[in-house]
């Protein structure tokens, strides 16, 4: 396990600056995302008159007083306070934790109705990698490396579950291009019902006219997701995240389903960030240590004499 | 402890608690999840849709079944009225029988929309493949909403 934890967590290395920002925008995003689908799950519950199908705690608690009134904001305020402390690192160390439990109770409130919703899973787990960092190490750098190595870990092993859940459900005829043709449909319908018209885009277009590329685009997503796994080693990590926000896009032209939050965190923690951020600083370092008395980097040079307005270096 | 060691027993657990709660609560406990999304590819699904119509007509063309393009007066944009299109299918999927809890819980879904004049006809709309592996669609006319009431489909089953 001693090449897992490295390549997850990776606690031998020195962390760059490039590692910390992409850190730190992850956990802004995570907080932010957390925070507005709490809000969006209280002001939604308004027009909820009864837990009906309960999921998660509301299994157990009789969740019906969030509803039709003014609680379910209350709890997202309180979700928005303990998520600041967190962030702040001023409150306790259980601040994510606990922030994490009432986003729960939100969470079991609005989608006890008819269906669950999937869009803010992983935002949830990535606020649990967050708490449980918090709780476990005291140091800055262990909570970084220990968090992003978590995500990485959960983001990987959703992908290959849900490919995993794909293949038991169907079976290996799940990229059969009918089954796609099912979906567009369905998705046509939901769409329709929610804003009133609906037109087929280009790719889907072409798909209807073209089954076989149905079969190829469906297979090309169960593949990529049964790789999900991948995420877990370093080497693989740069090709495998890009290929899921691929496949999202892919799943977004051909049956108008938006993850919007799986592909803003995707795109965080699987685009090379640090590394060009690192790069960019070891350039800057240089340039400054070939000539002191610059004192802004130029990035871009045109091969011109022209100067920009307010642009001081020589 | 190594950090290490830490991480591994931190996520050993993770995993345990991840583990215990999907096996005991059907796939599901946010956040954890076994993601289930398009696992069942083919089967016959269910949506809804919500159309205005007035009040004159009567129960025999209201409750009648039809294709998506004879649908009775005009598709309502339920996003724009802040009721999620997927929970109401599931809401109508799961829903066999009528009592007067279901139809208040429906009712109030629709807080937003003005119904003074008007009313709302939900559909469950069934897809299903045919023969010819082309994507057979049916609405079924569910519940009839006037006001702060609603009526159930009497060819559905009402207690």
């Amino acid at each position: 396990m001693k090449w897992l934890a490295t390549n997850l967590f990776d606690f031998e290395t020195e962390e760059t600056l490039g590692q910390r920002v992409v850190f730190y925008t992850l956990e802004a995003f995570l907080v932010a995302f957390t925070i507005k689908f709490c809000w969006e799950w209280a002001s939604y519950v308004q027009n909820v008159a009864g837990i009906a199908y309960p999921v998660g705690l509301a299994r157990y608690i009789d969740l019906s007083f969030m509803l039709q009134n003014g609680i379910a904001f209350v709890n997202a305020a309180l979700v928005t306070g303990l998520c600041l402390l967190g962030v702040t690192r001023k409150g306790p160390t259980w601040a994510y934790l606990a922030a994490l439990v009432l986003a729960h109770v939100q969470y079991a409130t609005r989608y006890s109705f008819g269906k669950i919703g999937h869009g803010s899973n992983l935002v949830g787990m990535g606020l649990l990698g967050l708490a449980v960092a918090m709780i476990v190490f005291q140091d800055e750098q262990l909570r970084r490396r220990f968090t992003m190595g978590f995500v990485y870990l959960f983001t990987g092993l959703a992908y290959t579950l849900a490919a995993v859940a794909k293949l038991i459900g169907t079976g290996p005829s799940w990229p059969s291009a009918k089954h796609l043709l099912m979906w567009m449909h369905e998705r046509q319908v939901d769409v329709l019902a929610s804003y009133g018209s609906f037109e087929w885009n280009p790719l889907q277009e072409i798909v209807l006219e073209h089954l076989t590329l149905g079969t190829v685009l469906l297979a090309f997503g169960l593949l990529v997701e049964l790789c999900g796994v991948l995420v877990w080693w370093r080497k693989s990590r740069y090709l495998i995240l890009p290929l899921l926000v691929g496949m999202h896009v892919g799943i977004a032209l051909t049956m108008n389903i938006y993850f919007d939050a799986f592909v803003y965190e995707l795109m965080i923690i699987g685009l090379p960030w640090a590394a060009g951020i690192d790069r960019l600083n070891a350039l800057r370092k240089q340039v400054r240590a070939e000539d002191p008395h610059i004192r802004h980097l130029k990035l871009f040079s045109s091969g011109s004499n022209t100067r920009s307005k307010g642009d001081t270096t020589r | 402890m190594s950090p290490q060691k830490k991480s591994m027993r931190a996520v050993g657990m993770v995993f345990t608690v991840y583990a215990l709660l999907c096996a005991t609560h059907l796939g599901e406990f946010w956040p954890f999840s076994i993601y289930p999304m398009f696992s069942s590819a083919g089967q016959p699904w269910s949506r809804a849709v919500v159309t205005e119509v007035d009040p004159d007509w009567s129960a025999a063309e209201v409750w009648q079944n039809v294709g998506m393009d004879d649908l009775l007066g005009e598709i309502v944009p339920l996003e724009e009225y802040g009721v999620a299109q997927k929970d109401l299918a599931g809401y109508l999927q799961r829903t066999q029988q009528w009592d007067d809890r279901q139809i208040r819980e429906i009712a109030a879904l629709f807080a937003r929309y003005p119904t003074q004049d008007k009313h709302l006809l939900v559909y469950k709309v069934r897809g299903e493949l045919a023969a010819d592996d082309s994507v057979s669609i049916e609405a079924i006319p569910v519940l009839l909403i006037a006001g702060e009431t609603a009526y159930p489909n009497p060819d559905l089953g009402h207690p």
